[in-house]
């Protein structure tokens, strides 16, 4: 049985009933066929369905689905060798956590997507290829509940899966899959759209078509390109359609840790004039000068980036007669890996003739 | 749902190249952009995106040819390979300040007074392809005054500010928001906390995104949220009849022990409270705020300034 929200939205009352797993809206309590997250710690999660009588093993221990059962969607369950989070899905989860069936977009590329096209409420969307489904469960969280999806998938396998996976999340009525080759036979749809989302590899094909399939009142477009070669295309052609405020960009995440960096200060040598403060100052400097400077350095302590651990014992570690020479500073140290590029985003606008 | 056409009592953006400013239409006032005086009477009833061009001190809906934005586009003048033997002085443009401005008296269009400055320009033949673009585009835009009317989005309100007025909201840069919108996953029928100064940018931006649904608490410093970019939007009044509001120096006081569970009452208050997020001032307000009390959801006056006053909108 399939029970559905009822929203009277002049009124803001909607009333719950017990609902099957729905990423559209929160629920509170886990129940059997629930996709739910399981966090087991920094970028380490897992999406598991819930079924009677199964268990599933985690790195802490044996995790039996009974006991989620009833259990409050963010409770902390503890297994055999430590514990973990169980939480409700929502579009971000899901695109850490999907299966792969193509490369997908991230919730970095997918933030500005939705922000550029305009899309809230109602807003009706069309776009291709669906993939993986990971922008397009973005794209429906943001237009629901009155809004549409048309995703459009020439790989049959996938768009079947795509259409499975919504109607299994509960979303199938938010969204129409369509198996269909759009650069061949267009999208078929006549001024139906608020916005287009283009990820395709020639997506020039299909601008005359995602014209038409935007509303007379005009619309928003955006065509996802990894080479600069496609995007160059796609902005000219966007061009002779009548396209307007045609722009590129690309987003690119930088990620830091935050660490106490010790930064020792430069040992320069013995001023002229200035009186040695203490002797371990000037043993310091005396010996510095009469060795390479290659050596000297090696003398300095060299910047580290301390862990919590490590900080702790970093007073005992701070050789006391340089003490005041080193400042502890708190800072945002860039990680070594970081996201590389996705992919250049074109933005339009299609204004009323 | 939204109206396709431009209504007068609208906040709409208006738009100069890439210069935004946020207008109402109001029927015989003139609004000021880059130093032209005009109404906006003409652009009732054409569609939001429309572009016009001032005549006589009115706005008269024109068809806005696409700029080149995009090189490569054929050109039919011939042109040069580069600026070798280019010499950069004033006798290369024959028409005089004078004659451009007897022309646009005479009511000469834009686009025909660029035509006559490049035919009168010595020099634009043998300049490459990319510098024509430059130098047709930097005329017009000196010559061609349009304007084009937009319904406001948060893409564009934040850009207009961030361009504009960046302190104003904190420095927030269009994707920062754009993230901030989806990590925080707001959408239909979501309840969000809000504590910003944004002069209401945050809160405009999630109203957007709620569509009318949902719950929102702003949680403000001072006396009272300001909410200046909410204007903008032109909510209509369902979309306020949940939001709420609550004065940040008395977020200490929620929770305390008092005669009545604090909780209780605060919720009990909220049904009640629900429906308005303005009410009349009076004196009793602020001797509400005894800490003694179980704070309820502070009834706070909501206005804007409309036809020369402030009043409440509701």
């Amino acid at each position: 049985m399939n029970f559905r929200h009822k929203i009277a939205l002049q009124k803001h009352i909607f009333c719950t009933v017990e609902v099957n797993m729905s990423f559209e809206n929160y629920k509170d309590n886990i129940e059997e066929d629930d996709i739910v997250i399981l966090y087991l710690g920094h970028d380490y999660m897992l999406p598991l369905k819930v079924k009677k009588g199964e268990t599933y093993q985690t790195k802490f221990g044996a995790l039996r689905h009974n006991d989620l059962i009833g259990m409050k969607y963010g409770s902390k369950v503890n297994a055999a060798r430590g514990w973990l989070y169980v939480l409700h899905p929502t579009a971000e989860l899901w695109t850490q956590n999907l299966p792969h069936r193509t490369q997908i977009l991230y919730s970095t590329d997918i933030s500005m997507i939705v922000f550029q096209l305009d899309l809230r409420p109602g807003s009706v969307v069309v776009e291709s290829g669906t993939g993986s489904a990971s922008l397009s469960h973005a794209l429906i969280r943001t237009i629901a509940p009155t809004g549409h999806l048309y995703t459009f998938e020439f790989h049959q396998q996938r768009a079947e899966k795509a259409a499975a996976e919504f109607k299994e999340h509960g979303l199938d009525r938010l969204v129409t899959v369509a198996h269909r080759d759009v650069c061949e036979s267009g999208f078929d749809l006549i001024q139906v759209a608020d916005a287009v989302f283009l990820d395709l590899p020639k997506p020039w094909e299909v601008l005359a078509s995602s014209k038409q399939a935007l509303k007379l009142e005009g619309g928003r477009i955006c065509s996802f390109s990894p080479c600069i070669e496609q995007t160059q295309k796609t902005c000219e052609v966007l061009q002779e359609q009548g396209f307007s405020d045609i722009t590129t960009m690309e987003c690119l995440l930088r990620t830091f840790d935050i660490r106490m960096v010790n930064i020792p200060e430069a040992d320069l040598g013995q001023a002229e004039c200035e009186p040695n403060v203490d002797a371990g100052q000037s043993s310091m400097s005396k010996n510095s000068q009469s060795e390479e400077p290659m050596e000297v350095s090696s003398k300095v302590a060299k910047v580290q980036t301390l862990s919590k651990k490590e900080y702790k014992g970093l007073s005992a570690a701070i050789d006391p007669k340089r003490s005041d020479r080193n400042a502890l500073v708190k800072s945002a140290v860039p990680q070594g890996q970081m996201p590389g590029h996705t992919g250049f985003l074109t933005f339009a606008t299609l204004y009323p003739a | 749902m939204l109206s396709p056409l431009i209504e007068e009592h609208q906040q709409v953006l208006l738009k100069k190249e890439k210069n935004f400013k946020v207008v109402q239409i109001r029927k015989k006032r003139p609004v000021w952009m880059e130093k032209v005086k005009f109404t906006l009477d003409g652009t009732i009833g054409h569609p939001y995106g429309s572009s016009f061009e001032v005549q006589d001190g009115e706005l008269v809906r024109v068809v806005s040819k696409s700029e080149p934005e995009v090189l490569g586009t054929e050109g039919t003048i011939s042109k040069g390979e580069d600026n070798r033997n280019l010499q950069d002085t004033d006798e290369n443009q024959k028409l005089s300040r004078d004659d451009i401005t007897a022309m646009k008296k005479e009511g000469v269009s834009g686009e025909s007074i660029v035509e006559h400055l490049i035919e009168n320009s010595a020099t634009f033949k043998t300049k490459t392809e990319f510098a024509q673009q430059k130098y047709i585009k930097k005329k017009k835009k000196k010559h061609l005054a349009v304007f084009t009317i937009l319904r406001p989005t948060t893409r564009l309100l934040c850009e207009m500010y961030f361009n504009k007025g960046p302190s104003k909201i904190c420095n927030l840069r269009i994707d920062s928001l754009a993230q901030i919108l989806t990590q925080a996953n707001v959408r239909a029928n979501s309840k969000v906390m809000i504590v910003e100064t944004c002069v209401g940018l945050i809160v405009g931006a999630v109203m957007e995104r709620l569509g009318g649904t949902g719950t929102i608490v702003q949680f403000y410093p001072g006396t009272a949220p300001v909410r200046q970019a909410v204007e903008a939007y032109n909510f209509p009044k369902t979309y306020f009849t949940n939001m709420h509001s609550f004065p940040l120096n008395m977020v200490n006081t929620l929770g305390r022990n008092s005669e009545t569970n604090p909780n209780t009452q605060a919720s009990n208050g909220a049904s009640e409270d629900l429906n308005t997020d303005c009410v009349p001032t009076s004196e009793d307000a602020t001797e509400e705020k005894n800490l003694n009390d179980a704070p309820v959801l502070e009834k706070k006056k909501y206005k804007v300034f409309r036809d020369g006053e402030w009043i409440c909108p509701f």
